[in-house]
């Protein structure tokens, strides 16, 4: 146990005074703040979304929509290493489900939920801090059309109750999918007060719960996976 | 051209945070998350001599942080070092980026 008396003392091998006892306590707690404010992201901004999915069948036009919600974090913390800062986005939401014939499901992913907004909406994005990006898709109002090269992941089941004949869905060509007559006409992003989606997936995939967001063939790795896809690409229910 | 196993392993082990759940770089296109034209870490795409042969990024592995693909070697003579056959596995931990329910 050390002694204070204004004098350098060295107490096991370790060269202790005063002032630099108070320094170190100083610096500890300069060192504590900054490794707290490194380590904690903020939540930068978060928002519902609803996408629509509009198919032309034989039979009529066919819809699905699901309300997903979205949450943006940032980690841009100055006593950060720039090469550590990092924003991201956590997602719950489930896909969107169409049923364009009896017991034949078109869907449309989650997989890229997170950026569908970004990405669909008339914001310049490189012209835009990202806490004003996320803001202003925040302030978005009014139904936007999707553009085709943000289109969420298209899939299908041969059978819906076999998670292994799951196949892509060519949104140019829905009818290699399921037949002459099927043509997709739009997908829509729109920012709502809606509540989110839940439980649809469940109905429709039997099989979904027990995956517990693994791969579709039960396999621990993505080999032999069908389109390497998991659970998480159907729905998402934590954030 | 060859070039070195070294250089060849770091690109690899940067392609890694640009592949699967929570990919570093992000663009508008589907499935298209690293810009270079190809999907995500479906299997048997290349890149350079490099095929996707496996990858683990589902919740399981999204709960740790985790994430990990493996690339055969196709054509090992225009790398030093590296044989036709070889099996590379790239990884990566990501704390903030570990959000179990993350997407996009």
């Amino acid at each position: 146990m050390s002694t204070l008396t204004g004098r350098p003392r060295v107490i096991s091998g370790h060269h202790s005074t005063d002032r630099p006892k108070s320094l170190s306590l100083v610096l500890a707690a300069l060192v504590a703040t900054s490794l707290a404010l490194a380590g904690c992201g903020s939540q930068v901004g978060e928002w519902h979304q609803k996408l629509t999915v509009t198919v032309e069948t034989p039979d009529g036009i066919k819809t699905g929509s699901s309300v997903m919600a979205i949450k943006k974090h940032a980690n841009d913390s100055q006593f950060r290493l720039p090469d550590a800062r990092a924003a991201w986005t956590s997602v719950r939401a489930e896909a969107v489900v169409v049923e364009v014939a009896p017991g034949r499901y078109l869907f449309a992913l989650v997989s890229n939920a997170g950026s569908i907004a970004q990405n669909s909406f008339p914001i310049d994005r490189d012209a835009l801090p990202y806490e004003q990006e996320v803001a202003a898709v925040q302030g978005m109002t009014g139904v936007h059309r999707v553009p085709r090269d943000a289109y969420p992941r298209l899939v299908t089941f041969a059978n819906v109750n076999a998670p292994q004949s799951v196949g892509r869905v060519d949104p140019d060509n829905l009818a290699a999918s399921f037949g002459p007559g099927y043509r997709l006409v739009s997908i829509t992003l729109e920012i709502t007060d809606e509540p989110i989606t839940e439980g649809r997936m469940e109905e429709v995939l039997g099989w979904l719960k027990d995956l517990e967001g693994g791969y579709l063939h039960g396999g621990f790795t993505s080999r032999g996976a069908p389109l390497g896809l998991t659970g998480l690409d159907f729905a998402r229910h934590k954030q | 051209m060859t070039i070195s196993k070294d250089l060849f392993l770091a690109i690899l082990s940067m392609d890694a945070y640009n592949r699967g759940y929570g990919a570093g770089i992000t663009d508008n296109g589907n499935d298209d998350p690293d810009g270079l034209g190809v999907s995500t870490d479906t299997q048997d795409y290349f890149i350079g001599n490099a095929k996707i042969i496996d990858s683990k990024g589902d919740a399981e592995a999204q709960a740790a942080g985790f994430y990990a693909i493996a690339y055969e070697i196709e054509d090992g003579a225009g790398i030093t070092g590296l044989s036709t056959g070889d099996t590379v596995i790239s990884y990566r931990g990501t704390g903030a980026m570990a959000q179990p329910s993350q997407a996009g």
